[in-house]
Formats: C-alpha cells, structure tokens, sequence
C-alpha cells in the first residue's frame, strides 16, 4: 500500500525539489500552498504525513498543526514542521502543539527523508493502520 | 595665665612688702626716738624691714610654683574638658584653694558630660526620622539598575549609588600601572571619573535654557521643571556611557547641582558591531558559495558532454558548497539571535514574586480571582514585568468581557522540551532533544481558566484575543512574548473543560544539568544599601584658592600612614600604605585604601616586630610604581593628613623617580598641631595625644589602624584649634609652621 504524504508550502522552488523527492521514494504527493488548502487537502487527500511550513498565507502553519491534533479522526496522521523558524523558543512551540519532528531549514533531504520513514513506521507500529 | 601677668603680679608683691616693711620700720623709728637709742632701733627697724620683704619674696615664689602652675594646669584641663573630652578631669592636690577648684572644675565637667549625653540622646532620636527618610532614599538609589550620581555645581560627589561605582571605578582593573582612572567617593570630583568637557557643555546647555524659562516665566506653569540635557560622554575607565543631566535648585530658586544618570552604551555598541561583523561575514560567504555553485551549474548546463568524473566533481561543488552554506547561515543566525533577544531590557526577578505580582494587579485591576501555583521556588527569570503585566491583564480582561470569567489560575515552572509537557495527556507528542546543546533556558508561565464548551470556538476567540486586538495600543502576549525572545501559544484541554495560554519565557542565567538545581541568579540583595552619602557637602564651595580659606571642619581630607622597613626615608621602603577619607567632619570608613606593598628586598626583623608585615605577606603583591600612583589618586585634591607626616612624604618624594608622581597636597601634621594646642606637654606620640583625647586605639601598628587613630584624633583636635581662633586650613598651616620651628629652636 503507498503511503500519502502532503507538502504544504508557498515556495516553489522547494516544493519542486520537495515533490520530486518523495515521488522518488515512492509515496503519493499532494501539494497545498496555503493554510485554507492545506486543511481542504487534509480532509480528502488523507495523506500519512504532513510536511508542513509554518509561514503560510491564510492559516500559519502552528495553527494547521493545533486544528489538526484537535480533531479526533486525523490523531494518526504524522506532522513534520519544515520550516526556517528555527529558534529553540519555536522548535518548542511546535513540539508542545504536537508535531512528530520539526525539521529546520536548510535541511539535507536524506535527513528529510529518513524523518518520514521514522514517523511512517512509528505510526504503523502504534496502530497497525492499513495504509 | 601669661608669663607677663605672672612677673606683674610678682613686682606688685614685691613692691607692697617692701612699702609695708619700710611702714612699720618708720613707724617703730618714730615710737622709739624718745625711748631708748636711736641707733639699735634703726637696726632693729632695718631687720624688721628685710625679714618682711624677703618672706614677702619667698611667699611671692611659693605663690608662683605652688599656684600659678596648679592654676595654669587646671585651665588646659578645663579647656581639654570643654572642647574635645568631658571625660577628662583635672589632677586634685596641691594648694587647698586650687584643690578646691579642680573639684568645681571637675563637677562642672561632670555636669557637661550628663548635659552631652543628654543632648545626644536627644539628637539621635531627632535624627532617627531623617535617617529613616534618608535609608528609604539609599534603598531607592541602590536598587536602580542605572547608576546615579549627584554632584555640587563645582563637580562635588555627594551622592552616588552602587550603579554609578560600577560603572565609573576602576578599582578592580587598577593593577595595571596606568592609574589614570579615577575613585567615585564623596567629596571627590566628577571629573576625575567622566570627561570634563562634556560635562560643562551640558550643564552650560542647561543654564542658558533654565535663562530663556526665567525670560518665559510669565507663561503660567512656566520654570517649575528645570531643563535637563543627555550626552554621551566617555568615563576615565574607558566606558562609553550615555548621561542624563538633570539640575536642581536650591530653596532661593538657584541652581544648586544636579543629578547624573548613567547608562553604559558600550556594550550596545559593541553589540552592533558585533552583527556588523556577522552580517558582512554572512553576505561574504554567501556571495563565495553561491559563486561556486553557479559556476558549476552552468558548467554542468553548458558541456553536457562532460565525461562522469567531470560531472561528478562539479556535483561535489555544489553539495559541498550547500553544506557549507547551510552550516554558515545556522550559526551565524543563532548568534544573531542571541544579540537580537538582548536587547530588550529584561530585569531578574524572582518567579513566585511575579506570580504575586501578577496575581494581585489581576485581582485589583479586574477583580479576577486569582490562583498562584509555582512549583519550583527557585525560579528567577529575566522578564520585562511590566510588559508582562499589561499582557496578562489585557488577556484577563477580554476573558471577562467576552465570556464572564473571574477565576485564573497562573502556574509557573521550568520548561524542559526534552520532556513532555506537562498537561498535554492526550497528545502523542514524540519530542526530541533539541539541537543545540548549550541553549537558554526557558520558563512556562501558563495562565489557565475553565473553559467549557466547543473547541472550534475557543480557537477562533483567541486568535482575535491574543494575535490581533492591538488596535487600541494594548500590548498582546503574543507581542510579550516577542519581547522577551519567547513564544505563546494557546492550548485546550477538552475532556477537562481546560483551557491556558503558555508563554515561554527566558529563565535568568544559563543552565546546564548541574546547575539546574540551583537558582542561576544572584538570591535577594541583601543590605544593598549604597552606605555612601552626605548631604552637608551641598554647603562645601569649590576647589583650590578657596581651600585655604575653608574651615578645618568641612575639609575634604585624606588620612593616611605608612608601615616601613626602617626609619630612614632614603635607605627603606613602603611595606604598607592605609588611609581613609575625611568628609565634613566625619571619618567615611567605606572608602578606604588599603594595600601592602612589595619593597622589593628583605623586611628586617625589627621593623616585622612593629608592624607584622613579613616578608611573604608582600610577595606577590605590587610594588612601590604601582601602588603610589593609585595612592595619589585616590588623594587627588583632597588635604593629606597625617602623624608626623613629613617621613611619610619624604618616602614619597624619594621615589619620585620611579612613580613619576608628586604630592602637591596642602597638609596637617596631628604632631604639630598638638603642640599648637599643648605646647606645655613634651609627649606628642600618636599614643599620647590620643590617650589626652580620649581616643582609644584599635588595630594599632597597621598602616590603616594608625590612620584611623590619627583621623579620629585630628577630628577632636579641630574644636581645640577654634577655642584658638585658628579655624580655616591656612590658620591650622600657619600655625603649624610656627610651632615646627619653634620646636626647631630647642
């Protein structure tokens, strides 16, 4: 079963890099560019991880990350924070709202990469999701 | 009484006996013409007449050892008793007449002790009012993160606080030789400490606008707030330091002095020349790697027949160049960012104090119930409180005002993001070690209510109570927050109809594991008093042409003394110098040198016996280049005095060569000025005028010991002077001089 993963974010270049890069690993890949989009493709993508920005147009990212661990059918989906925030004050903030890793940029993609095989099969080991 | 009365008085005796004598020798003469033989009579009459005119000669003699002497002494006791020590009493004995006067002396000398404790007593009650106004000021200025000076129109120190004396002494640096850094001490002047120039400029700025309000003083309101002036001026230590100047007027209106505020601007300076140097050094690098990385890339685009090894270098160029970059913008951001938090002005303060603090202004302000919970008391943090207050206090108002609430509770504790938060059960929050190891540490102040109803709604309030509402001019927590380098964010506990707002805030100082355990700052200040005024010196006028004419009392001194390792100025050395100051009248026991010396050769054994100072004492410590300079210093423009002083400075001018400096000082000898007082007496050791004036002596035989002793016995002397008429510093000196060769002559 080929697991889901959402790239939410409004810079094209690295969402380029970004979508490429995980349809190379064999996931399937929706993108959003802003907040509203995020939580629309959430509902109906239903993707296993999140790759999510926190400057976004519209909602920011903290708040998707608040929304989406207050909703009780979407507690499995895996929260990555990518984002250029990287104060420790912030990387706190995002941990505290629930989010499975919080990744800075620039990152090293292997790193990116290794980080949602980790929370794929952590969440697979908590509930034994079928895909 | 005086030699010329007392050689009058022994003529006039002398004078009546031979008149009487010669009365009754012609009186006799006279009865015995008509009796017997005029010869043997005249004889007899002539003896009559020598005999009572040598016992008139013998009695005026006795009268003069016996009388005149014991009446002489008991007026130096008595004058001893009225100006410098009740306690004395005159020696009895003697002539019955004199012994009977000591005793009145002596009652009256009692009766003046009771009348001065009497009055004492009554002085320090009447002072414990002013002095409780005056410990409510020092606790004040001591407090203030900002240093405070208060200074005479002629540069005058009379106040300072802890503030102004770290930032303007140099003390701890003054082991480097240089010594051309300045004391902060009453009495000294400003200028030894910031730079004149400025300062007069200021203060000229100030006069002529102070002029132009007294020309508009008609305008109502006009000329009651005198104008004040702030300047950057740079401290003799070096210090770049931002002063506010601030005049002040005496009863009449005229400008009496005025009030300094220090603020050192180096460090900001120096802040933003660090992130000068952070962002060059960024941009430099980046324009480097991105140089590299485009070459390659348009290498790579342009020869697409490059051969696998080709290609796989250039792609090495890039990956390299990337990681590097990466590398580069994280430290050079985490740097940034410690320089861009600081620059807030963020105060230590104790954890369950702000919660106190919070509590009460909530319950006041808004009639909130409040509940504290610190879990952990020692906290301190490095908040800006006020900035918090009016944050936490917007927050409680729009939760009253929108849903009715009146109960909080405000929970403070150390955030440890490696753990998982506290409250947060029913997140599965897999939180990691954060990257950096060495990081500030934070606090989470939490500010939590009962919180019914649907989540979704809560949401959408706070977005609008917390992000947006700052319309009005209200401080948000989210703008709290940024202030302090934290963040806030809200959370909801929907199973426990709770919900709080966290905001993280920095912890004072850095932990690492060990000294988690330990409150990083500093505990409470205790006895944070600056001991250091005297408001007296607002009478004292200015500096040298004056001096002379200024009354000993309120003199500007600097007592000292000297331990050696012999008597001889040009063979021995300074092992020791102690002294203190001496501020109208009162001997300042804070502000003290004291530091040994290192004579540079060995301290014989005599010398050891008298003063203590051995030879491994002085190891180690500076020698005679150093510590002279910084003792004139701390002299500079102040009275030298001392105990036979001119050994003490001739020692000085002996080492003229290698100090390079010379004390131009006036000074006051105590030795010469007890023999002003008691030229009688022979014994003017330190010992033997204190014992005369009731000084007792403590830590004798150091260098400070002795100042002391000698400052305490020049403060006794000085009421003895006046009875003289010797009042000002030129009257103490001219009459010194002439006792100096007075006693040159015997």
């Amino acid at each position: 079963m080929t697991h889901k993963v959402l790239i939410v974010d409004d810079e094209p270049n690295i969402v380029i890099s970004l979508e490429f890069l995980m349809d190379q690993a064999g996931y399937a890949v929706a993108v959003a560019r802003s907040g509203e989009e995020a939580l629309a493709q959430i509902r109906t993508f239903q993707p296993d991880v999140v790759l999510l920005d926190v400057m976004l147009p519209g909602i920011n990212g903290f708040d998707i990350l608040q929304r989406v661990r207050q909703n009780a059918t979407w507690q499995q989906i895996a929260i990555i924070m990518l984002t250029a925030k990287g104060r420790d004050v912030e990387v706190a903030k995002g941990l505290a709202l629930g989010a499975n890793a919080y990744v800075t940029k620039p990152f090293s993609t292997r790193d990116l990469l290794a980080e949602v095989r980790r929370c794929l099969n952590t969440g697979q080991n908590h509930d034994a999701r079928p895909g | 009484m005086t030699r010329a009365q007392v050689s009058r008085l022994l003529l006039l005796t002398g004078g009546a006996a031979l008149l009487l004598g010669l009365a009754v020798g012609w009186l006799l003469a006279g009865m015995a013409i008509d009796a017997a033989g005029a010869g043997a009579l005249f004889w007899l009459a002539a003896a009559v007449m020598g005999g009572v005119a040598i016992a008139g000669l013998w009695s005026v003699h006795r009268l003069m050892r016996g009388f005149v002497v014991q009446v002489r002494d008991l007026a130096d006791a008595g004058r001893i008793i009225l100006a410098a020590n009740p306690d004395y009493r005159a020696r009895g004995g003697g002539h019955p007449d004199v012994a009977a006067l000591a005793e009145v002396i002596n009652a009256l000398g009692a009766q003046l002790q009771e009348l001065q404790q009497a009055r004492t007593v009554a002085i320090q009650q009447a002072r414990s009012d002013l002095e409780e106004e005056r410990n409510l000021l020092a606790a004040l200025m001591a407090e203030l993160t900002d240093g405070v000076l208060v200074c005479n129109l002629d540069g005058q120190i009379l106040l300072y606080n802890r503030g102004a004396r770290a930032l303007l002494d140099s003390r701890a640096e003054a082991h480097r030789a240089d010594a051309q850094t300045g004391y902060v001490g009453l009495g000294r002047s400003v200028f030894g400490v910031l730079d004149r120039d400025a300062l007069i400029h200021a203060l000229d700025q100030v006069r002529a606008r102070s002029a132009t309000d007294d020309v508009n003083e008609s305008a109502p309101g006009g000329g009651e707030q005198m104008a004040t002036t702030s300047l950057v001026a740079t401290a003799s230590n070096g210090r770049l330091l931002r002063l506010r100047l601030a005049p002040f007027a005496g009863a009449a209106g005229a400008l009496r002095g005025y009030v300094l505020t220090l603020q050192d601007i180096s460090e900001g300076i120096e802040r933003s020349r660090r992130r000068d140097v952070l962002l060059q050094t960024l941009s430099e690098r980046l324009r480097a790697s991105v140089a590299s990385m485009r070459a390659a890339i348009e290498t790579l685009e342009q020869f697409p027949m490059l051969t696998a090894t080709q290609q796989s270098r250039l792609q090495r160029v890039i990956r390299d160049e990337v990681t590097a970059l990466s590398n580069n913008l994280n430290d050079t951001l985490r740097a940034y960012d410690s320089d861009l938090r600081a620059q807030w002005r963020l105060e230590e303060m104790h954890g369950s104090d702000l919660l106190w603090s919070i509590g009460r202004h909530l319950e006041r302000r808004h009639s909130v119930t409040v509940q504290s919970d610190a879990s952990d008391d020692a906290l301190w943090l490095k908040v800006d409180s006020y900035t918090l207050l009016q944050g936490v206090s917007h927050l409680a108002a729009a939760l009253a005002a929108d849903f009715g609430i009146a109960a909080l509770t405000l929970r403070l504790a150390a955030y440890e993001p490696a753990e998982r938060a506290p409250g947060l059960e029913d997140l599965e929050a897999v939180n990691r070690p954060l990257p950096q190891a060495n990081r500030p540490a934070f606090a989470a102040l939490d500010i939590v209510w009962h919180a019914p109803g649907e989540d979704e709604a809560w949401q959408r309030w706070k977005a609008r109570a917390y992000v947006v509402d700052a319309t009005d001019g209200v401080l948000t927590l989210a703008e709290v927050a940024e202030r302090h380098g934290g963040e806030v964010w809200f959370q909801r506990n929907g199973g426990q109809e709770v919900a709080y707002f966290r905001l993280l805030l920095p912890r004072a100082g850095r932990t690492d594991a060990r000294a988690a355990a330990v409150p990083a700052a500093p505990g409470p200040r205790l006895g944070s008093r600056p001991e250091y005024y005297d408001f007296d010196l607002f009478h004292q006028p200015g500096q040298r042409p004056e001096l002379d004419e200024r009354p000993l009392r309120e003199l500007v001194c600097t007592v000292f003394d000297t331990e050696t390792t012999g008597l001889s100025p040009e063979m021995d050395a300074i092992v020791s110098i102690g002294a203190l100051r001496i501020v109208n009248g009162r001997m300042l026991r804070q502000e003290v040198f004291e530091q040994l010396v290192d004579p540079r050769r060995p301290i014989p054994e005599v010398a050891i016996n008298v003063h203590g100072i051995s030879d491994a004492m002085v190891r180690g410590q500076p020698g005679i280049e150093v510590v002279l300079p910084r003792f004139h210093k701390f002299a500079e423009e102040t009275v030298l005095v001392g105990h036979n002083l001119a050994f003490d400075l001739r020692m000085f001018q002996v080492q003229e060569d290698v100090t390079e400096v010379v004390f131009a000082n006036p000074v006051l000898d105590t030795l010469l000025l007890s023999a002003v007082i008691h030229p009688e007496e022979s014994n003017h050791s330190l010992e033997g005028i204190a014992m005369r004036l009731g000084v007792t002596a403590a830590g004798r035989h150091t260098a400070l010991g002795d100042a002391i002793m000698t400052g305490e016995v020049f403060l006794r002397m000085i009421p003895l002077l006046e009875q003289q008429g010797i009042v000002t510093l030129r009257q103490a000196r001219t009459a010194a001089e002439r006792t100096y060769f007075a006693r040159l002559k015997y």
